[in-house]
């Protein structure tokens, strides 16, 4: 069974599972960086939700682990609120 | 929050860095040849003012321009979040450079000759102002996800 650890971060950034899904795969993040062709510093950054990856890079992160997009990326807590 | 096992450089860090140093080890080396025979020339010619003085000063300039072209080229080998870091470090280098040459624009109108109390021109700080924003604009940046 996995654990859900969502990483969610206040403002605009969004929640993601690319941690807990990595950690099934017992790959590091320079692992991960490895297969999506980015620096290891961008999986931390993405990670702790202090960046938002591009939509090519979600879909390239999505389509790594063979799941659809919006379930490894979700709306922050600011972003879930019914527009006016 | 990054295990040990977990710091080693991506593949794409490894390539993008090795590009780097190839790209810029010879305009860096280039840049502090030049600079150190101008001093040499300056020196053995006794402050002498002829075209060749002026141009032999310039010449690191050839240097810093083949520099500014190896690092617009890193960026674009670089990923999205590192051209994001570098782009906000660039910008805060830009804004610091202005301001400080503002400051003594001002400064000058003023005017105080601030050559005298510095013992160099303002060029020299306007410089620092910049790198230090940028360097440390990318240091405080990638403090956290190093």
């Amino acid at each position: 069974m996995v654990r859900h650890t969502v990483v969610q971060v206040t403002g605009h950034a969004v929640n993601n599972r690319l941690r807990e899904l990595r950690a099934v795969r017992r790959w590091s993040q320079a692992d991960l960086a490895d297969h999506l062709d980015v620096s290891r510093q961008t999986i931390n950054a993405v990670e702790t939700g202090r960046y938002d990856p591009s939509l090519p890079l979600a879909f390239k992160m999505a389509q790594l682990f063979g799941l659809p997009i919006e379930s490894l990326f979700s709306p922050g807590a600011d972003d879930t609120d019914e527009p006016p | 929050m990054t295990t040990s096992s977990e710091k080693r450089l991506s593949r794409s860090d490894l390539l993008r860095r090795r590009a780097d140093r190839r790209a810029m080890a010879l305009p860096i080396a280039g840049f502090f040849a030049a600079s150190i025979s101008a001093f040499a020339f300056a020196f053995a010619a006794n402050g002498g003012k002829s075209t060749w003085t002026i141009i032999l000063w310039l010449s690191p300039v050839a240097f810093l321009l083949w520099l500014v072209a190896a690092v617009v080229k890193s960026l674009r080998r670089a990923d999205e979040y590192q051209q994001r870091v570098q782009l906000e470090a660039m910008a805060v280098g830009f804004a610091a450079t202005m301001i400080t040459a503002a400051v003594f624009l001002m400064i000058e109108a003023a005017p105080i000759k601030v050559s005298g109390i510095l013992g160099f021109g303002p060029g020299g700080l306007v410089w620092f102002a910049g790198t230090a924003g940028w360097c440390g604009t990318l240091l405080f940046r990638s403090r956290a996800t190093r």
